[in-house]
């Protein structure tokens, strides 16, 4: 897996291109000491694209910065996520480009931004990060055994739903804007005609709180709720 | 705090004399500022309030205004560098994202 973002501009606009790339069932091409080989795959075995988010139209453009990954096809997408994190802290101390090889982790990932250091090369490392992340997020399939969670919580007279801290993470990773919770009295969840609170009020909510249908979370992992005993109260894992 | 841009315009100029550097005067200096910047077609808009810094933004004319700046910096220095980035000559050239590499030196 390759996935990049770049910084470009042409004479008419400026902005962030991202890709990604896959290697499918091959192996990436790796370093004498057993990394991945990011500047061998991002010259020579990019693989083939599979996404792509672009605010420049691709093509002889001037890259002004990039932000590179490269690693086995089968590593977790919330590892890439954590790996990028991690390195935000380093960025503006370390002299650049520069290509980091993160101990324990099968991954390379290599940051350049021309004429940037400091705290201005932290912000380009973040943005390029962001959009990074939202590719990888964004239309990648997730395994239907990860899906959004939220937690229901009840009080004396009303039901409270909020996102686990992981899933309210991917939310915002993936361009979305959740809400922090949705509170529903318990008169108004009893004139849908039930005890408790029922499934179509839990649908409508949960598109609400995370800021898209329901379709997509269902696209992206699938959806559940929690009981605060961590009993599963409602799921919708496939469409 | 004083109203760092007129500075900020001046090296700008002297550092890239092709761009065109346009400072629209406010009605309260002491508070809000604001230059534009053009390179061809490209408009980078530069704005300093005394508690946001020196924001700087690549304006996309497709779109609204963006909600944050591209880049929230303090000093001159930091703001000057941003604008080099953006401003100043690039090693590489991307490609076309479908086969080929990501990028080849230009």
């Amino acid at each position: 897996m390759y996935a990049g973002a770049q910084r470009v501009r042409n004479r008419e606009r400026g902005g962030i291109n991202a890709f990604l790339y896959s290697h499918g069932s091959s192996s990436i091409p790796k370093t004498a000491t057993g990394h991945p080989n990011l500047e061998e795959v991002a010259t020579h075995h990019p693989g083939q694209l599979v996404q792509a988010l672009t605010e420049v139209p691709p093509g002889w453009n001037d890259v002004l910065s990039f932000l590179d990954v490269a690693a086995p096809e089968t590593i977790a997408i919330p590892e890439v996520i954590l790996q990028l994190d991690r390195l935000a802290t380093e960025v503006s101390t370390v002299d650049l480009p520069k290509t980091w090889y993160p101990p324990g982790a099968e991954i390379a990932i290599s940051f350049s931004a021309r004429n940037l250091s400091g705290e201005p090369a932290r912000q380009e490392y973040d943005a390029l990060k962001r959009r990074l992340v939202h590719l990888l997020t964004r239309d990648h399939v997730v395994a239907a055994d990860n899906p959004f969670d939220a937690q229901l919580v009840k009080s004396s007279d009303e039901f409270e739903l909020m996102w686990t801290p992981a899933a309210k993470e991917r939310l915002l990773a993936a361009g979305f804007h959740p809400a922090a919770s949705l509170r529903v009295a318990y008169d108004v969840a009893d004139q849908w005609g039930k005890s408790g609170l029922p499934g179509p009020l839990v649908a409508h909510s949960l598109a609400a709180m995370a800021g898209t249908d329901l379709h997509e979370l269902v696209r992206r992992g699938g959806v559940r709720v929690l009981s605060e005993d961590g009993a599963i109260v409602w799921q919708r894992l496939s469409p | 705090m004083n109203n760092p841009l007129a500075d900020l315009e001046e090296r700008t100029r002297a550092a890239f004399p092709a761009v065109s550097v346009e400072h629209h005067p406010t009605r309260a200096p002491e508070r809000f500022g604001i230059i534009d910047i053009r390179q061809g077609d490209r408009l980078i808009a530069v704005m300093w309030t005394p508690d946001d810094g020196i924001c700087i933004t690549e304006v996309d004319d497709d779109g609204v205004f963006d909600d944050t700046p591209d880049f929230v910096v303090r000093p001159v220095d930091e703001a000057l560098q941003v604008l080099t980035f953006l401003l100043g000559a690039a090693d590489l050239n991307d490609v076309d994202g479908i086969d080929g590499p990501a990028r080849k030196a230009a």
